[in-house]
């Protein structure tokens, strides 16, 4: 456990710049980090050459393309991965939400992993929100966002609009804010559980 | 290189008329618990347990310990607290004081809170004592007791089979 | 002449044929259920804010206890996803005796799945043999890393240890056995009337629906579709074994069945493939000793566990902290099925039912 080696620099890439609104499809980041090399994914082409202007920003990690996708384009955008013959995502492996409070102008983010194991492609597809501006929902698209999406609601508390049954999943119906969130605090707040330690 | 196939599971027939009796079934099932029931005759599978115990595997991580120097007998632990990091369940808290030799240091007290130790032995793989890890998992898995605050085992419990830490000579458990 | 009114009953969360505490409230007319809607969230540990707020090395015991009884599935897809996000490749002999250790954990899953699911619909005796080898395995994982059920018997970067001495041998016994004991559970159950009046034809779901509701393993095997990560997104050496991935052809609880014996055959296979070609060489590859990945890095990592697809997306900040795990649990989607399967079956059904997709509550609930 004490190897002094590292396999690659430890110094972290430059940070991916802030995503301007509609930044072009084209824009790619410059990171000195051999992981994140752009890799070939005839996915992520069509999607540039389709709905290229739905694109705000595209990296990759590891070989995993991370798109992120505006908003209003949302449902677009995952039916035609779903249905286009060269994507075919028939499979929803998750979604979940982040909370990054350092990005103030949308501090919430939805991922989507998108399997198509027909064509054997991974995709994360990311859409940006805030607390109050709701996300379209994906759950028509795959019933399996029903679950998923609650969770979200449920952990960092982004709303989703057209869900069937956006009620809190994990946690009782009474609870008072959104655990997944940074300012919660690990513990719990005062008053949260009454249960003897 | 091969590739894993895909093959569809055969179903077994419809039921023939004769199968519809619970009777052939019956019978088969009967002949496999015969069979089990008479060898539990000559070999039985459970144990007695708190008469009879299953022998514990070199291996089995049981809840932490700290341990002496084999050969000095000095407490082995210099309060490198990699311990207390790497623990999942935060449940070490050690207080340290100068070595009386003047050299390092050496826990004043050592706690570690038995009730949320998850036995997952990162401390004892983490410790970077010498020649060997100070805290160890022992085989100790039987933690029943009267009250919460029994289980923060401290230097006392911890040290079980040493002499009491600053005389002595200690031996390294028998692992 | 007659009126009947819908009833609403709970059935659980403490109840024994739900696996753990999950409640399900049934709205019935007469036995035949309209609508099942799962409650879930007794058993929410928070596994996933807590580990945003503990070191990568640390995290693998607490993923032991999303799935504990198949921990070592959980560890693997964890440890996995952070190998990803360094870009560390694990060494050969590392990445085959994982196979090994996985498949173990498969056997040992079904099998306790093949325990709960036959006293579920009444078969008692299969409970106690299913048990007897499960015991088999788990005396095999307390040898090789010294605990029966929470292992934490991975790390970052490969295995923290070799097999003991005399291990591979105590595999090669129990697999010996293993088919003999695998056609004694077939004895009692494949050919049984009662077992299969109690599972032919209930809960079919065909392979459109099963794969839009997020199902995977073998509960999405059962309706033909042979969506399974080891071919499709094959990690560690899986690529370098021949083995079989059995799919059904009606998808009712009884393919289901079918599916996790033979999937038990299979594990056997490569366990035994994988012994026969165990490379030499290190078992941990070098990974710093403070793991600190880059901003923005993100990983995100499939494995096949015996439930179904368990993956773990990891997002970095460049702290030594995770600054989000999110822990794809098969359970929690495989339990999202279970109102679309219930439909129109009788009260009795549901419980061959929740057995069938295998959930593990601890799972569902993270
Ligand atoms: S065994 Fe694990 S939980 Fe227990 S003290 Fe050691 S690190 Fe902490
Ligand atoms: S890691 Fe070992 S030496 Fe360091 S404080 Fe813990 S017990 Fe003592």
């Amino acid at each position: 456990m004490s190897d002094q080696d590292q396999p690659k620099p430890p110094q972290p890439p430059a940070p991916p710049p802030a995503p301007a609104p509609a930044a072009p499809a084209a824009a790619k980041e410059k990171a000195p980090d051999p992981l994140a090399a752009e890799v070939s994914s005839p996915a992520l082409e069509r999607l540039r050459a389709v709905h290229g202007a739905a694109l705000v920003e595209v990296r990759f990690w590891a070989g995993l393309p991370l798109v992120e996708v505006g908003r209003e384009q949302l449902v677009p955008v995952m039916t035609f991965l779903r249905d286009d013959p060269s994507c075919r995502f028939d499979h929803l492996s998750t979604c979940f939400a982040t909370d990054v409070p350092e990005r103030a102008e949308a501090p919430l983010e939805m991922t989507y992993c998108l399997f198509s194991w027909p064509t054997r492609q991974l995709l994360a597809v990311k859409v940006r929100t805030t607390a109050e501006t709701p996300i379209p929902t994906v759950s028509a698209i795959w019933p399996s966002a029903d679950w998923n999406e609650r969770e979200a609601f449920d952990m960092v508390g982004i709303r989703f609009q057209g869900h069937p049954n956006l009620t809190r999943i994990l946690l009782p119906d009474d609870w008072t804010g959104h655990p997944l969130r940074r300012d919660y605090p690990l513990e719990g707040k005062p008053g949260d559980h009454k249960v003897y330690r | 290189m091969s590739e894993a196939r895909a093959v569809v599971i055969p179903r077994p027939a419809p039921l023939p008329w004769w199968k519809r009796f619970f009777l052939v079934e019956m019978l088969q099932g009967m002949s496999v618990t015969m069979k089990h029931y008479l060898r539990g005759w000559r070999e039985p599978f459970t144990v007695q347990y708190p008469e009879e115990r299953l022998p514990l595997d070199p291996r089995f991580r049981g809840y932490p310990r700290l341990r002496m120097h084999p050969e000095t007998g000095d407490e082995l632990c210099n309060v490198c607290r990699q311990c207390e990091k790497i623990c999942p369940t935060l449940c070490i808290a050690i207080e340290e004081e100068p070595h009386p030799s003047g050299k390092g240091r050496r826990p004043r007290q050592f706690t570690v809170d038995y009730e949320r130790c998850c036995q997952c032995g990162l401390c004892a793989e983490a410790c970077g004592s010498d020649p060997i890890s100070a805290i160890y998992m022992s085989h100790d898995y039987e933690l029943a007791d009267y009250g919460r605050d029994r289980f923060r085992a401290q230097k006392d419990r911890l040290y079980l089979g040493f002499p009491a830490p600053p005389a002595g000579k200690g031996k390294a458990p028998g692992k | 002449m007659y009126q009947t009114s819908e009833l609403e009953i709970n059935m659980g969360p403490q109840h024994p044929a739900t696996h753990g505490v999950l409640r399900l409230v049934l709205r019935l007319d007469g036995e035949t259920i309209v609508e099942v809607k799962p409650v879930i969230g007794y058993l929410h540990r928070g596994v996933e804010k807590l580990s945003e707020n503990r070191g990568y090395r640390s995290v693998t015991p607490l993923t032991d206890r999303l799935d504990y009884c198949a921990a070592f599935a959980e560890n693997h897809s964890y440890v996995g996803a952070v190998e990803k996000l360094l870009g560390v490749e694990v060494p050969p002999r590392a990445q085959a005796m994982r196979v090994v250790l996985a498949e173990l954990q498969r056997i040992a899953s079904h099998l306790i799945w093949l325990a709960t699911h036959g006293l579920d619909i009444g078969a008692m005796t299969i409970f106690l043999y299913a048990f007897r080898e499960r015991e088999k395995c788990l005396d095999l994982f307390e040898g090789y890393c010294g605990a029966r059920l929470t292992y934490n018997a991975l790390r970052i970067g490969g295995v923290p240890q070799e097999f003991p001495d005399g291990w591979t041998e105590a595999l090669r016994r129990f697999l010996d056995e293993l088919p003999t004991r695998i056609a004694q559970y077939e004895t009692l159950l494949t050919g049984n009337r009662i077992w299969r009046l109690r599972t032919e034809g209930v809960g079919v779901i065909d392979a459109r629906t099963a794969l839009g509701l997020g199902l995977t393993g073998p509960t999405l095997r059962g309706s033909g579709v042979d969506y399974d990560v080891r071919k499709y997104a094959p990690y560690e050496n899986y690529r370098d074994y021949a083995f079989d991935i059995p799919v059904g052809s009606k998808g009712d609880t009884y393919d289901r069945y079918l599916i996790r014996m033979e999937e038990m055959r299979q594990s056997r296979r490569i366990i035994l493939q994988a012994l026969e070609a165990l490379p030499d060489g290190p078992i941990l590859a070098k990974v710093a000793g403070r793991i600190r990945p880059p901003k923005g890095a993100e990983a995100y990592f499939m494995t096949e566990s015996p439930r179904g697809e368990m993956s773990v997306y990891l997002v970095s900040d460049g702290t030594d902290k995770p600054y989000r795990v999110r822990f794809r649990s098969p359970c929690f989607n495989n339990l999202q099925g279970l109102p679309t399967l219930s439909k129109g079956h009788m009260v009795a059904d549901v419980v061959a039912l929740i057995g069938s997709i295998d959930i593990v509550l601890g799972c569902v609930d993270r």
